[in-house]
């Protein structure tokens, strides 16, 4: 799952906050403005827009994002667990290739 | 315990949850980290669906619960004191795991939410993630 995140902070100023250390949180929205929120296990730093996310067992989460792009992402720095609370909108999911792959393998590190 | 609510137009907003209780017939009443002005205040003034999340640090054994805001107000005394029991725990279970500035985490205002759960699903990461608890 990749999505776009807004300019306010530089997402490369707190790239420690991506290590995964301290679990990250995705917050998504079905259509009637229920919200879901869930741990995840890695949200990865890809450039300045965008972040990856990888996606185990998260039926709600995946049809919230079908219906509604937009999602909260929270990740915290594990140096100076300043929290960052990234508002981004689903671009696209994968389930092949070399990110899927390379986030397959990172999850399966954990 | 985290939370999450959504504006308007759907964009979701995230926050911390401290303290929280539930009653037999389910309702909920947790105090959540809201700044003054935030996205996340907004939400909450709105009245509209709320989600929390509570997982245990080392099991990761999950739950949620969701519902509609029913109240928001400020904290009373006794919930004041269930947030330092339970931030006292948090921060001793973080340093466990080498975190010893946790109080970051603890920052910002408080409220108090009420809402009665009408949702409730298993978030322990495997195959019953999303189930609905019955």
């Amino acid at each position: 799952m990749t999505t776009g995140v807004g300019p306010d902070i530089a997402l490369r100023s707190i790239m420690p906050a991506f290590e995964g250390v301290i679990p990250a949180t995705i917050a998504t929205a079905s259509a009637d403005g229920t919200p879901n929120i869930t741990y995840i296990s890695v949200a990865r730093f890809l450039d300045e827009e965008r972040i990856a996310i990888s996606n185990q067992f998260f039926g709600k989460t995946t049809g919230n994002l079908g219906a509604n792009p937009f999602l909260a992402v929270r990740v915290a720095d594990p140096q100076t667990l300043l929290e960052y609370e990234l508002d981004a909108t689903h671009l696209r999911s994968e389930r092949a290739g070399e990110l899927f792959d390379s986030m397959r393998a990172d999850r399966c590190d954990r | 315990m985290v939370a999450a609510t959504v504006n308007a137009e759907g964009r979701p907003s995230i926050t911390r949850g401290w303290g929280p209780t539930i009653s037999g017939d389910g309702y909920v009443v947790v105090c959540l980290t809201a700044c003054t002005g935030s996205a996340m205040r907004s939400n909450l003034a709105a009245k509209g669906r709320i989600a929390v999340t509570a997982a245990h640090p080392v099991t990761y054994s999950s739950a949620q619960v969701k519902g509609t805001v029913d109240v928001v107000r400020d904290p009373t005394d006794d919930e004041l004191d269930r947030v330092k029991v339970h931030q006292a725990r948090f921060a001793g279970a973080a340093a466990e795991a080498g975190a010893t500035d946790a109080e970051c985490l603890m920052l910002g205002d408080l409220v108090t939410v009420g809402f009665r759960a009408d949702e409730a699903y298993d978030q322990t990461p495997g195959g019953r993630a999303g189930q609905a608890l019955t």
